[in-house]
């Protein structure tokens, strides 16, 4: 008997050990480039192109930082990305949800069709219809602000949305709807009380990823977007690449900085949508 | 019973949490709309203050050059009462500015002056997307075109009419590394062909099979075929039909057979050293100004702008003298960024009165302080001979490669025509093709035919 | 009682829409309104489709069968497409393109899903984990281009330098003909977070329950991962899959920061379609034959996106559809 627990004990621990051993290797391949990226932002421009590499700046400019920052407008830019974010989060939480239920806990007839018919949409790239499309924008007086961005999401624009909730929301059993249904609920109602409830890793999800594309959209900006004071901070990186010289630790200090506010975002919120439910054998019960 | 649901505790406090994001979220598009609002309305008022022409302006530059432009800006505006610019700059890491600029243009809405690059200028020309200036050469601006440098105007010109205005003109000279030369044994600059090929040559340094140091390349910065031509009498090779010949054009011939001798170098080793000193993502350093090539066909901007930043030890030990090429004289390619005004614009008249103020016209002092920062040529002549500039060439000795050809009779812009982004492609590939050794000089020139004859 | 039901291990029992007459019947009297409140719920989409995509898209189209160069159009039928079919470069690309999806796809996926899983088990300090493996899909993507380049320059690249020290072959990696394309596979895979918290936020829509009773029937790991794990996130894995192909067949933003005007690489080898698409349309002008391109790229990957969803009927189980 005790040898037995033992034999489980040890497995146990070695298991462990060869997961955290895997979690290293990757952990130093995937977060090496990272700290070339922050330990070049504290460089010198002189030393992040020197050769042989170098590895430690010295000295350590601290000043990349602060120089960066208000070499652009940069709080601005943070500023008018947040709206950006806010106001698209809203658009796609409400049109995206209903449109993704729409296409999973109803069955209705040509559902798939349409669906296959809008997951399409997302196969023809931005650039094949630009002019036809911002010249449609324009039509609607829709151009030189973040309206071409903004109104369409509230119509079902993100299709990468609303496919995500669909797909989620096809993991509930349809019972649970039925359940609903004979209690005299209707399709709103039980959207709202029981769905959505149900799908919040879903919906936390979508709305990191939304924040996370807006946060990195630069296309849609730099075509639709006329003034400069509006500018996402995506669009304000690419002032710190200069047309003749550039400043390469302030590429990446300006990289860091703008990649720093979500990590702390995606540290803190991962609970929400990747909450803890402990997978491991539940069977200590020989 | 239903065992998906989690505590409704939680969910009342993601509900809270949420609801307390919206609400921040709106709060931060009230607060941008009220400045929003507040601005236009300050507009507004200034508006009806005084009649004003509102002009807007679209450029690619960033980085130094964008504060020179906006203070360009703030000056023209604070000398011109009756024109307001607003200037947008248009990053363009990946070459996305032409986009934005004929959407516009396709629907009507155009900015009322755009700095383009110039190998998009004869596409824009030939299909009708940009405003001839020709009307507003009258009054006081009718000796503009003399005013010009010759080159200018033939990079501006289509079918007989200016359609574009330099804001800046580059030169481009041999820049080489003194310390290298002395190193090497090399007593004064090359000044044939022949000396250019037999110095580099010594130059190239390979230690643990890794390139460290290069002589010369005719690649470096992706600036290949089309920025030699000058020098070898090869920038308009047309035949009798108006179709673009550089196979049967004597001096490409000669060109392509030059680029082919340095294929006997490693292509990639010499790209992977490139990058490495920072030719990436519309990155300029290139090898030489870290001090690892002996000579770079290079601009002014090399050792007004990028030394400085990227290297100042380098001040002193460097110069720069006009390319030896073929020719007989001292030549140079006329290109630049130029400035154009879209079609579909609502002031042009107001819009050309800016371009010629931007280039110089009548503003000579001005602008010749500016070309010092920025490391340009001006656009005409009489800019050079001003006091900042003179004092310019004093203090940068090294400037003097630059100036005597930009009047040389050798020196030749590219001809506009509606192929000639498809040719400037072509012969950047055809370089790296001839390099790379996947091409030979023949097949090079045939290939930069065919492409630039596309219809 | 539905409590147990639900806790069968369900994926051991897939059931491919199964009709019984009972179901039928209900379905035809309500049908009606079924249709109605399903098309209630998905009208945001359809007023947004027919406002801002119908007219861009068809526009597209129409111009593929013409000279369009973003001011005029003139007819010329189907000349745009003989011409794309004799093009070499045209060719080229798409072998490019397609080349990237073949490898990226399939590793992309494994990768993040693998990931996921391991993060997905009680480990100390995953959270950390987590954030790091995410990170690198957030960085800007012209800052982490010239990460890349920097760290696999064959001539100064940390990686090379590790791999001469080990003895073995040091590729060329972008500059060559040969590694290019793999060395962007490789920079897609740095930014492999994306998907993989996809999988993980799948991951935990997996009811506990289900483990309990498989657990209770004597499955182990290996058993759990694909009777339970892989069929209860194949919905997520059908998301994620065509997701991805979307973007490797647009793939170019990082092809042009990396080649910085060396255009197509060396060789050709990382001439890629889109790239070239834009090329056409935004710097010759020649916007009929860019949209015939992009009506080329639509009728191929709408084709395989269509199998795609045919062939999920067999290995995507929507618990919804039972």
């Amino acid at each position: 008997m005790r040898l037995a627990v033992n034999g489980r004990t040890l497995h146990k621990v070695v298991a462990g050990l060869g997961k955290h051993a895997v979690l290293l290797v990757v952990t130093v391949v995937l977060g090496f480039p990272l700290l070339w990226m922050v330990l070049t932002s504290l460089k010198s421009n002189y030393q992040s192109l020197h050769i042989p590499p170098v590895w430690w700046p010295h000295p350590i400019l601290w000043r990349n930082y602060p120089q960066m920052i208000h070499a652009v407008a940069f709080y601005r830019f943070v500023l008018n990305t947040l709206m950006y974010a806010g106001l698209t989060i809203v658009g796609v939480c409400i049109s995206s949800s209903l449109v993704a239920y729409g296409f999973s806990r109803i069955r209705w007839r040509g559902r798939d069709f349409l669906f296959q018919v809008m997951v399409s949409t997302m196969l023809i790239p931005f650039f094949a219809t630009l002019i036809p499309l911002f010249v449609m924008y324009r039509h609607f007086h829709m151009v030189g602000w973040y309206l071409p961005l903004v109104v369409p999401t509230f119509l079902g624009s993100s299709v990468f949305s609303s496919f995500l909730l669909r797909q989620f929301f096809m993991t509930i059993p349809q019972s649970v709807s039925d359940a609903a249904r004979m209690d005299g609920a209707n399709e709103l109602t039980i959207f709202s009380r029981v769905i959505l409830r149900m799908a919040k890793p879903a919906l936390a999800t979508v709305i990191l990823f939304q924040f996370i594309y807006c946060w990195n959209d630069y296309l849609g900006p730099l075509i639709y977007i006329n003034t400069q004071t509006w500018y996402p901070i995506s669009l304000g990186l690419y002032f710190i690449l200069g047309t003749y010289t550039t400043n390469w630790p302030w590429v990446m200090a300006a990289a860091t900085a703008a990649t720093l506010p979500i990590i702390v975002l995606f540290f803190f919120t991962q609970r929400t949508f990747i909450a803890g439910i402990a997978i491991q054998g539940t069977g200590a019960k020989g | 019973m239903n065992i998906f649901r989690r505590e409704s505790g939680s969910a009342k406090r993601r509900l809270t949490s949420r609801l307390a994001m919206g609400a921040a979220a709106l709060t931060l598009v009230g607060a941008l709309a009220v400045t929003a609002a507040t601005q236009t309305t300050t507009a507004a008022t200034q508006k009806r203050a005084a009649p004003v022409v509102h002009l807007t302006w679209w450029t690619m530059w960033s980085g130094a050059t964008l504060k020179m432009v906006n203070n360009m800006v703030t000056t023209f505006n604070k000398t011109h009462p009756g024109i307001r610019v607003t200037e947008t700059s248009i990053p363009s890491a990946a070459t996305t500015s032409t986009a934005k600029l004929l959407s516009s243009i396709a629907a009507g809405n155009p900015p009322d002056v755009f700095t383009e690059w110039w190998p998009e200028i004869g596409s824009f020309a030939a299909h009708g997307d940009l405003t001839a200036m020709d009307p507003y050469l009258t009054g006081s601006y009718s000796g503009f075109k003399s005013w010009e440098y010759p080159v200018a105007v033939q990079g501006g010109t289509y079918k007989g009419m200016l359609w574009a205005v330099p804001m800046s003109l580059n030169s481009w000279a041999l820049y080489y590394n003194k310390d290298l030369l002395a190193k090497y044994g090399i007593t004064s600059p090359p000044k044939t062909l022949a000396e250019l090929n037999a110095d580099q040559a010594k130059m190239w340094v390979t230690s643990n099979g890794q390139l460290t140091q290069i002589g010369f390349y005719p690649y470096t910065n992706e600036n290949g075929f089309q920025f030699y031509t000058t020098f070898f009498g090869a920038t308009n090779c047309f035949n009798k039909a108006g179709k673009y010949d550089f196979e049967n054009c004597k001096g490409a011939k000669a060109e392509m057979n030059w680029i082919a001798s340095y294929a006997k170098y490693s292509y990639s080793q010499v790209m992977a050293l490139q990058t490495a000193l920072g030719q990436v993502a519309g990155g300029q350093t290139d090898i030489w100004t870290p001090g690892k090539s002996g000579f770079v066909l290079s601009g002014p901007w090399e050792g007004a702008m990028e030394i400085p930043a990227s290297n100042p030890g380098m001040a002193g030990h460097f110069g720069v003298e006009p390319f030896p090429g073929i020719v007989g004289g001292p030549s140079t390619i006329g290109q630049g960024n130029f400035n154009i005004i879209p079609r579909g614009t609502k002031h042009p008249k107001e819009a050309f009165e800016f371009v010629a103020w931007l280039a110089g016209f009548h503003n000579e002092t001005y602008t010749a302080n500016l070309d010092r920062q920025g490391g340009w040529i001006p656009a005409g002549p009489s800019i050079t001979k001003t006091k900042p500039y003179q004092a310019w060439l004093k203090a940068d000795p090294w400037m003097k490669g630059f100036l005597p050809p930009m009047t040389s009779k050798y020196t030749q812009a590219p001809a506009l025509t509606p192929t000639q982004a498809q040719l400037f492609d072509a012969e950047n590939t055809a370089t790296a093709n001839v390099l790379q050794k996947i091409m030979t000089p023949t097949q090079a020139l045939q290939y930069i035919d065919k492409q630039a004859n596309k219809g | 009682m539905r409590a147990t039901k639900e806790a069968e291990p369900q994926a051991a029992k897939m059931r491919r829409g199964s009709h019984r007459p009972r179901d039928s019947v209900r379905r035809r009297s309500w049908s009606g309104r079924r249709t109605r409140n399903g098309l209630l719920f998905v009208s945001p989409w359809v007023i947004g489709f027919l406002l801002f995509f119908a007219y861009p898209f068809f526009a597209t189209i129409y111009y593929s069968f013409t000279n369009f160069d973003g001011t005029t159009a003139k007819w010329i039928g189907l000349t745009n497409f003989i011409n794309l079919f004799h093009d070499p470069l045209f060719r080229t690309s798409l072998f490019n393109t397609f080349f990237y999806t073949v490898f990226e796809l399939p590793l992309s996926t494994a990768a993040a899903l693998g990931l996921a899983l391991l993060l997905n088990m009680d480990v100390k300090g995953r959270a950390v984990y987590r954030t790091i493996f995410y990170i690198p899909s957030i960085v800007p993507l012209v800052a982490s281009c010239i990460i890349f380049v920097w760290m696999f320059n064959p001539a100064t690249g940390i990686v090379n330098d590790l791999l001469i020290g080990a003895h073995l072959p040091a590729p060329g990696w972008f500059f060559s003909i040969a590694w290019s394309k793999p060395s962007f596979i490789l920079l897609g895979l740095w930014g492999v977070g994306q998907p993989m918290v996809i999988y993980l936020a799948g991951l935990q829509s997996i009811p506990a329950e289900m483990y309990e009773v498989a657990a209770l029937d004597g499955a182990g790991p290996w058993q759990r991962l694909r009777f339970i794990i892989l069929p209860m996130l194949s919905p997520v894995i059908l998301f994620n899959v065509i997701l991805q192909l979307v973007a490797c067949f647009s793939y170019f933003t990082q092809v042009q920061v990396i080649e910085n005007g060396d255009i197509g690489g060396p060789g050709t080898s990382t001439w890629m379609y889109v790239q070239y698409l834009y090329q056409q349309a935004f710097e010759y002008l020649k916007l009929g034959y860019s949209s015939a391109m992009a009506f080329f790229l639509f009728v191929i990957s709408a084709i395989v996106m269509v199998l795609l969803f045919r062939s999920s009927s067999r290995w995507v189980y929507y618990a919804s559809e039972r």
